[in-house]
């Protein structure tokens, strides 16, 4: 007796080894035909019995475990019947208003995380499209001490080259020409001077000819050059008689030897290469110009094999040139990183932490369109109710809402990725104005099949969000106690719970919080334009003017030289221009007005501020002023009309010529405002005594003390957005002094773009190796900034509008919930002959006092933000932006409780009472 | 849903036509008509019971009395046409095997 007992209990506890499902139907009677079979064979002896029991139980945990495994297939199967995708579109027609909300959100929030995505996938992890590109590397000089990379390679290269682990390590810089061609302006164009074994690093044969070979490099050989498709097809109509063609590139000509494969832009993104002709041997160790290095990894050596025998190398370099390479660390990196700088794990990182905070961005607004599911749960009860009295089990009833959710993250994703492309060519075409070229030709920013398998698995997040946590919270009581909700006809159902009416208000103060800030830059990015910049914008032509570098060495001699000859052509095409009747003025400066280049001012006798400048500064000290210069021509504002208010304009004692002056400098009203509180500043002498990474080396003369002479207004004028005053300094140049020079010419026609072919003529002529780059009016190059801003602002915008209408998705969310929670209550009052807004003050009394809380607080939060931030967010204009703000909250909290109030005033009276 | 799993031909065959039984009773006529030599095991039953039902190869029912044979009360199967038509075709199958074997001389002479 004991003993079946005993064997009994030992089978009911093998037989949970089945599903609950099955457990349930048919446990007793396995248990109940195990007791008689154990019952018979009990008469056949112990050992028969001992059998059975221990078979029946091991059949009974196999069986069950394979049951339970044939049913969560068989639920991961039926968990996507037909039925859920129908009911799931019927739901989305239905509640059009949760539709259209949800789609927007989520979408914006896809398309900004796939844009994103795309953007750092292009940065971090590059591939470079050639045969077996990841073997292709880059080698560099990095100087351990401030992390920055020397570009001045070239007698490392001629080290380098010994190398056994990386084959045909060849070099390349990038050159512009000026190209001439018979019957069509001249034009300038991106050259690479590259070794031949760049070709055969790159594994890619020409289309037509040959590429570059050894022998072109040799001095005295026939001048060779390989084009790329792009333009054979566009500047020669693809002849295909094109080898043997020649082309003229500043004073040089070439002849035609090859056509490159469409795509092929090694190593950046050129379509012209020259041979490589420089003696890297007749440079000392770290100068030179500035060049890249390359090569392909050996077979069967990995880039940490090259890495050894280059640090080996270096460190041999190192100990021969201790003054020039003691800190120099070279490296091999993949090709692609050493444009990228990604081969610091901290960019990368950060670029990670930017996706991130994206894809949280992401997660805010699916909680939002959660609220707004959960409020609508909250009217099916009834119907969720009778399904789980019908049989259907919680999980089915989550399966059924995200289902549901699934299908509206799946319109939202299918918006977003349309949205991001969009976006992305925008970037792509707007990068190459930024850039004023285009992009390496490894970076396409295009949504790559990686983008949409991420955006797929937003999709899923979003869905999960947005579905399966409303439907838990809804489904958390079981069948019973909903039934019973059902049969009592609402009263205390579901519960907007404290966390949900937090989360709401919460959202509300954010959006007030960030909403005026946000709302400022975006305003000010869709305005921005220099209203009135102080002059004639389209009348004034600008343009760089450079010339080309190739037929000077790069030594102390070969710079003077050259600057001489700079000096030279740049007289005689300032004489030459004048002949010409349109144009009028003609000056030049350092940099274009409001490009100038930031420094650290110090006043003499005056008190260092006590904070450093907050700025990129790389030589010098931070102590100081942080003001802008630039180096004009002494007739650079007389060109322009611009006064000089107080003092005196340039002379041409104010050029810097030798120590035993003190040049004068002028100053604008800026600066006299923010550096001398508006008291007199001429007499004064200020000295520079920082430099930032953006003004070059050669560009300023730190220590040096100037004089100020005079005072002029701010130009160009700032924007009406433009509440920051920038103090700038100018110091008078002459012919020579500055660097490539930025020319600006009144062109008095209708059209002074038309005189840009006119102005290239002029320059070639004066010297073919005469380079004019962005040869354009004043007013193009404002437009295209504003373009961009225009970008930015609808960017920004775009992402107000999502949080708006999700706050006011929220705030419906809320009322809408206060109404037909309370529906009982608004039949009795309305019974009671209670009048309209009486109720109405009663229904949203509490709702709105809580959304006045949260407005309220994001309100304090805007103004101490404001003033943490010493009024940068919003630039002193909070006077403004905050109360439009709060206007626009309330008004989007009027509207998203107009619907519910209308509803709650539908409410019948008798009907209302006859639920109790 | 050929080849058959054993568990069900083998309950597919104990249920004659016509005849409702309970779990028990299946067990001890899949022992019987196999003169003990095989026998199925109350987990496999049921599983295969459970699926079966599913399947449409047999029908369940609860008896209209009292279980003559006391005890709680139980399911009872009875083999639907299609269960038979299955039967048959999972028996066609291996007689065909059967065939081959006999050919091979592998299964000798019935007693």
């Amino acid at each position: 007796m004991m003993g079946r007992r005993l064997a009994v209990s030992a089978y009911r506890m093998a037989a949970r080894a089945f599903p609950g499902r099955h457990r349930h139907q048919y446990q007793h009677e396995m248990i109940d035909a195990f007791e008689r079979e154990l019952r018979s064979l009990m008469a056949r002896g112990a050992l028969a019995t001992f059998a059975f029991v221990a078979a029946a139980c091991f059949d009974a945990i196999v069986t069950g475990v394979r049951e339970r495994r044939r049913d969560r297939r068989w639920r991961l199967g039926a968990a996507w019947s037909a039925v859920d995708v129908v009911l799931a579109w019927r739901m989305l027609l239905r509640y059009p208003g949760l539709t259209v909300v949800g789609v927007c959100g989520i979408s914006v929030g896809i398309a900004i995380a796939a844009t994103a995505f795309t953007i750092v996938a292009a940065l971090t992890n590059p591939r470079l499209p050639l045969p077996a590109g990841e073997r292709v590397v880059s080698l560099l000089n990095r100087d351990a001490s401030t992390g920055n990379r020397e570009l001045r390679v070239l007698r490392d290269y001629t080290w380098w080259r010994a190398m056994k682990t990386v084959d045909d390590i060849g070099v390349t810089r990038t050159v512009q020409r000026n190209l001439i061609t018979d019957g069509r302006p001249h034009e300038l164009v991106t050259v690479a001077e590259i070794s031949a074994s760049a070709f055969r690093v790159a594994r890619v044969a020409p289309l037509r000819g040959r590429v570059l070979i050894p022998a072109d490099q040799q001095p005295g050989a026939p001048e060779a050059i390989v084009i790329g498709y792009g333009e054979w097809v566009r500047r020669f109509g693809s002849d295909p008689n094109i080898i043997g063609r020649s082309i003229q590139l500043g004073s040089t000509t070439y002849a035609i030897v090859g056509v490159m494969p469409d795509g092929f832009a090694f190593p950046l993104y050129h379509s012209y290469w020259i041979p490589w002709r420089i003696e890297a041997s007749a440079y000392g160790p770290r100068s030179g110009p500035s060049v890249s290095v390359f090569g392909r990894l050996a077979s069967g050596t990995t880039i940490e094999d090259a890495q050894a025998e280059l640090t080996a190398i270096g460190q041999r370099i190192a100990a021969d040139s201790p003054d020039t390479h003691e800190r120099l660390r070279p490296q091999v990196v993949p090709y692609t990183y050493a444009f990228s700088d990604m081969d610091d794990p901290q960019n990368a990182l950060a670029l990670y932490a930017i996706e991130l905070a994206i894809v949280l961005l992401l997660v805010i607004v699916c909680v939002n369109v959660a609220v707004l599911v959960y409020a609508r749960i909250a009217r099916r009860q009834d119907e969720i109710a009778v399904r789980g009295a019908l049989g259907a089990s919680r999980r089915r009833i989550v399966v059924q809402l995200f289902v549901e959710a699934l299908m509206l993250a799946g319109i939202a994703a299918a918006t977003g990725v349309g949205l991001a492309s969009v976006a992305l060519q925008q970037l792509d075409g707007s990068m190459l104005i930024v850039a004023g070229r285009v992009l390496p030709f490894w970076i396409t920013l295009r949504l790559s099949p990686t983008g949409v398998l991420y955006v797929v698995a937003l999709t899923l997040v979003a869905a999960g969000i947005v579905g399966v946590i409303p439907a838990l919270a809804a489904t958390r009581r079981d069948v019973y106690t909903r039934l019973k909700t059902l049969s009592s006809g609402g009263g205390a159902r579901m519960q907007m719970g404290r966390v949900w009416t937090t989360l709401i208000v919460a959202q509300v103060a954010l959006t007030v919080a960030l909403l005026p800030t946000s709302m400022f830059h975006a305003w000010a990015a869709l305005r921005f334009q220099i209203g009135d910049p102080g002059f004639a914008s389209d009348e004034m032509l600008t343009a760089q003017l450079a010339l080309d570098r190739t037929t000077v060495a790069a030594t102390a001699e070969g710079e003077r030289e050259f600057a001489t000859q700079f000096a030279a052509a740049h007289r005689e095409l300032e004489r030459r221009l004048h002949e010409e009747s349109t144009v009028g003025e003609i000056t030049f400066s350092m940099v274009g007005p409001g490009e100038e280049r930031a420094v650290v001012l110090e006043i003499e006798g005056r008190a260092v501020p006590f904070d450093g400048v907050r700025y990129n500064i790389v030589e010098g000290s931070p102590r100081g002023h942080l003001v802008r210069f630039n180096r004009v021509a002494i007739d650079f504002f007389d060109a322009f009309e611009v006064p000089v208010l107080m003092g005196r304009g340039f002379r041409t004692s104010d050029v810097e010529i030798g120590d035993a002056i003190t040049p004068g400098v002028l100053v604008n009203r800026a600066a006299v405002e923010t550096l001398f509180a508006g008291t007199n500043p001429l007499g004064a002498r200020v000295r520079y005594v920082g430099r930032s990474r953006e003004t070059g080396e050669r560009d300023v003369v730190l220590q040096r003390w100037y004089e100020i002479v005079g005072v002029v207004p701010d130009f160009p004028a700032p924007g009406p957005m433009e509440a920051e005053r920038v103090s700038r300094v100018y110091h008078a140049a002459t012919f020579g002094d500055v660097y490539p020079a930025e020319m600006a010419l009144r062109v008095r026609s209708r059209d002074p773009v038309a005189f840009a072919d006119r102005f290239r003529a002029i320059s070639a002529a004066v010297d073919p190796n005469l380079q004019l780059r962005s040869v354009e009016t004043v007013e193009m190059t404002l437009k295209r900034e504003q373009g961009l801003m225009r970008l930015v602002g609808v960017t920004v915008g775009l992402v107000i509008l999502s949080v708006v209408v999700l706050s006011a998705a929220g705030m419906y969310a809320l009322m809408s919930f206060t109404v037909s929670q309370r529906r009982r209550e608004i039949g009795i009052r309305a019974a009671l002959g209670a009048e309209r807004h009486r109720i109405l003050t009663g229904i949203f009394a509490r709702a709105i006092t809580q959304l006045a809380i949260g407005a309220g607080v994001g309100l304090l939060g805007a103004l101490v933000l404001e003033q943490v931030l010493e009024g940068e967010m919003m630039q002193g204009q909070d006077a403004l932006f905050l109360p439009l703000v709060i206007l626009m909250i309330a008004g989007v909290g009027l509207l998203a409780a107009v619907g519910p109030a209308r509803r709650g005033l539908r409410v019948e009276p008798t009907e209302a009472l006859r639920e109790q | 849903l050929l080849p058959l799993k054993h568990a069900t031909y083998q309950v597919l065959l104990a249920l004659d036509d016509g005849e409702r039984m309970h779990g028990y009773a299946i067990m001890q006529a899949v022992t019987d008509m196999t003169g003990g030599r095989e026998s199925i095991l109350p987990g496999t039953l049921y599983a295969a019971l459970a699926r079966m039902v599913d399947e449409g190869l047999v029908e369940e029912s609860w008896p209209r009395g009292d279980d003559p044979s006391g005890g709680p009360p139980r399911r009872y199967y009875r083999r639907t046409a299609f269960g038979r038509a299955v039967a048959r075709a999972e028996s066609e199958r291996l007689r065909a095997l059967l065939d081959v074997a006999r050919a091979q001389n592998m299964l000798g002479h019935r007693k």
